[in-house]
């Protein structure tokens, strides 16, 4: 049944996210453009205007695209499961693990989507950007990957193909800790019976406050360690690369325990208006 | 073979609110229409809401073909909630897909046949539908299965007097000998034809449980002067 759900559940959220993120597609577009026509050739004051403020419209663009996605996936768990809409799917011949499943998975790989889109279009622009400019002012681009791995073994100790893992990992792990979040906000939101959106809403300011806390906790033995010992470590890099573990441990933790809530609520407390 | 549906000492309490159900035991067989009637805040909708799963009982059990509510007993209930659970983004013959693919005792024929009858396109964007129209096509959806257990909270409320008279007909002729229907419903009057049992329910328990029959004879009176007589403010 968790395939029969996801499919569905593809289904009602695609054509939306699909309308969304084609905008990044068309910014990406207009980035590009922009770079390739004549405009930067005259130099004026204007052009520096110019260029900073689409550089900020672009910013704010994707960031609204990336956030309507976070928050279109909310509404669509809240909406179909505690809503009207609630008394048919908790009604289904289906677990309530597999109704959490088949959303946390539709919302995974759209936000997987989102951010690959984003990750995309920066390195069009940027790469138009090259192409325009960067044949003399930036050098070859095998030089920019080899500064790149220098600054990667600098700052985090490893090269740029472990960090990229590294990154890969914290971006899935990161991924789903947020969306489970969510979910167990929303659910223990519904404890409240008169305003269920205010109390998910705090629900969520309340796990964020309390992640925020255990992650400044896990810094401690690291810098108490780094106070009293007689060797400094110079570089960056060993504590650096504690903080990517400890992040990527408390996101996989944070997602356990948050699903753990959304779906005990789910068992026991599930109670529609 | 197990009763239908067998409930045992059934006590429901919202969070720190009195008892909405209090110690119900209440045994339902096979191949009955049933009405279950009370007033408001009776519990009759925490009943069916508990016995649907949509709710978790604070002590005591249900039982439905000897099994306890979960995923199974679910594929044998057909439930028609009084909101309207469709999905506006949804075409209607969208939601037949779901049924289908969710339900494999849905028959879909059924479903493009009454669709018909009552002059409902099956094309149509749910979003565009009146409310009427959109309860109308719950009841189809619920009655086009062939389930064990249909349970029905107030099924005619909200549609028009002609309406009525024929989903009750669809109640009639579209269930099987084994199934039970259960309609929780305000409007006796206009069911009291088809039922063959009453469940009488006040302030969480049960008041009586009898048959149709068994009342007329017994106290001379219809349901519905019974139920009034009863349930007298």
């Amino acid at each position: 049944m968790l395939g029969k759900l996801t499919k569905f559940e593809f289904r009602a959220v695609n054509k939306v996210l699909l309308l969304i993120n084609s905008f990044t597609v068309l910014l990406t577009l207009i980035g590009c453009l922009t770079f390739a026509s004549p405009l930067w050739e005259f130099e004026s004051d204007y052009t520096i205007f110019l260029a900073m403020s689409s550089v900020i419209i672009y910013y704010v663009a994707i960031l609204a695209i990336s956030l309507f996605t976070y928050v279109y996936l909310a509404v669509r768990f809240y909406k179909n499961l505690y809503t009207d809409e609630g008394y048919l799917m908790h009604t289904l011949p289906v677990t309530p693990r597999e109704l959490i499943l088949s959303k946390a998975i539709t919302a995974f790989c759209w936000e997987l989507i989102t951010v690959l889109l984003i990750c995309f279009s920066v390195c069009a622009i940027l790469g138009s950007a090259y192409l325009k400019f960067g044949m003399e002012s930036l050098g070859d681009i095998r030089d920019i990957f080899n500064e790149l791995n220098k600054f990667s073994i600098e700052v985090y100790n490893m090269g740029l193909s472990p960090l990229t893992i590294y990154m890969i990992v914290a971006i899935i792990v990161g991924s789903f800790s947020g969306i489970f979040t969510i979910y167990a906000s929303i659910s223990l939101g519904q404890l409240f019976h008169r305003h269920k959106v205010l109390g998910s809403i705090l629900a969520y300011i309340g796990f964020y406050f309390i992640i925020q806390i255990i992650t400044m906790l896990t810094q401690i033995p690291y810098w108490t360690n780094l106070f009293t010992s007689d060797y400094i470590d110079e570089s960056m890099g060993s504590y650096m690369t504690y903080e990517l573990s400890v992040t990527i441990i408390i996101s996989a933790i944070t997602a356990v325990v948050c699903y753990i809530i959304t779906e005990m609520m789910m068992r026991k407390k599930l109670n529609l208006d | 073979m197990n009763p239908l549906v067998e409930i045992k000492g059934l006590s429901k309490r919202y969070d720190g609110k009195k008892l909405a159900l209090d110690n119900l035991n209440l045994t339902l067989p096979r191949g009955r229409i049933i009405g279950l009637l009370g007033p408001n805040g009776s519990g009759k909708t925490t009943l069916i809401k508990l016995m649907t799963g949509l709710l978790t009982p604070t002590s005591g059990s249900i039982m439905i073909n000897g099994l306890p509510v979960g995923v199974f007993t679910k594929s044998r209930i057909a439930y028609l909630p009084e909101r309207t659970y469709l999905q506006s983004s949804m075409r209607v013959d969208d939601m037949i897909d779901f049924f289908t693919e969710f339900y494999p005792d849905f028959r879909k024929e059924r479903a493009y046949e009454m669709l018909k009858d009552l002059g409902i396109e099956p094309s149509a964007p749910l979003k565009t539908l009146s409310k009427g129209t959109k309860e109308k096509v719950q009841l189809i959806l619920v009655m086009s299965r062939d389930a064990d257990l249909y349970i029905l909270d107030e099924p005619i409320a909200g549609v028009d007097p002609a309406a009525r008279d024929y989903i009750l007909r669809t109640i009639i002729s579209n269930y099987n000998e084994n199934a039970t229907i259960l309609i929780s419903t305000h409007l006796i009057t206009d069911i009291e034809s088809v039922l063959d049992e009453v469940v009488f329910i006040r302030y969480g328990q049960l008041l009586l449980y009898n048959s149709v029959d068994n009342i007329r004879e017994h106290f001379g009176k219809s349901i519905d002067a019974y139920f009034r007589e009863v349930f007298a403010c």
